[in-house]
């Protein structure tokens, strides 16, 4: 028999953690780092350690992504106690459909990410495509062949 | 028959999931596989929803299975 499933996903970096060894350990660490600065080149950001708050300040972060639709930019931080990832930005004045468009973006690529490195651990052949959807933007699409 | 998954990431990581060319349990077996990997790797995968294809979905897929054959006496 073969089946159709649909998941929601998560990101949790806790396999370290749950080792006793730190989060930069973890092997969602590179992962991450990678879809971070894929989405960096598709939206035209930067990648920072920083972003900043209305008044200017700036906020220490694991990856920051700014551009020129969102100055202050937005922060990616994975809590060192739980392996959570949380995404922080300042949206006062508007900036908040783009943080979400970003934040969507890097979840895409992280999760899209580890299905091919999934596949390609199980021996399976790895095609990864991309197709743009008018209402539900864009779908990345992964083949796997054994 | 080759067997096969094909993956859709949606906007936000919403993912789904379709096996084809599997025999009997062995996609649910494979599912499992993925999903540990992906949970190794700091993707929590909760299902939604899990869809069984229809007979003539898997018969289009692998062709029409003969039936077993048994011994008959011929007295």
């Amino acid at each position: 028999m073969s089946h159709i499933s649909s998941y929601k996903t998560e990101i949790k970096l806790d396999s370290a953690l749950s080792a006793g060894r730190s989060v930069e350990e973890d092997p969602g660490w590179d992962v991450l780092n990678e879809a971070v600065h894929a989405t960096a080149e598709e939206m035209n950001l930067d990648v920072t350690r920083t972003f900043r708050d209305y008044y200017g300040r700036s906020i220490a972060c694991d990856w920051g992504l700014v551009g020129p639709d969102i100055p202050r930019g937005i922060g990616i931080t994975v809590d060192r106690k739980t392996g959570e990832v949380v995404f922080a930005c300042d949206p006062y004045g508007g900036f908040e459909r783009t943080a979400g468009e970003i934040k969507d973006r890097v979840v895409q690529n992280y999760a899209s990410l580890c299905v091919a490195k999934a596949l390609a651990a199980l021996n399976y052949n790895v095609e990864v495509d991309e197709v743009k959807h008018p209402v539900e933007g864009k779908k990345i699409l992964i083949k796997g062949v054994l | 028959m080759s067997r096969r998954v094909d993956v859709e990431v949606g906007r936000s990581g919403q993912v789904k999931i379709e096996f084809s060319g599997f025999e009997g349990d062995l996609c649910y077996e494979e599912a499992e596989s993925i999903g540990k990997i992906l949970r190794s790797l700091g993707l929590k995968a909760v299902p939604v929803s899990i869809t069984p294809k229809t007979p003539s979905e898997i018969e289009a897929e692998v062709g029409v299975e003969e039936a077993p054959r048994r011994k008959v006496s011929v007295s």
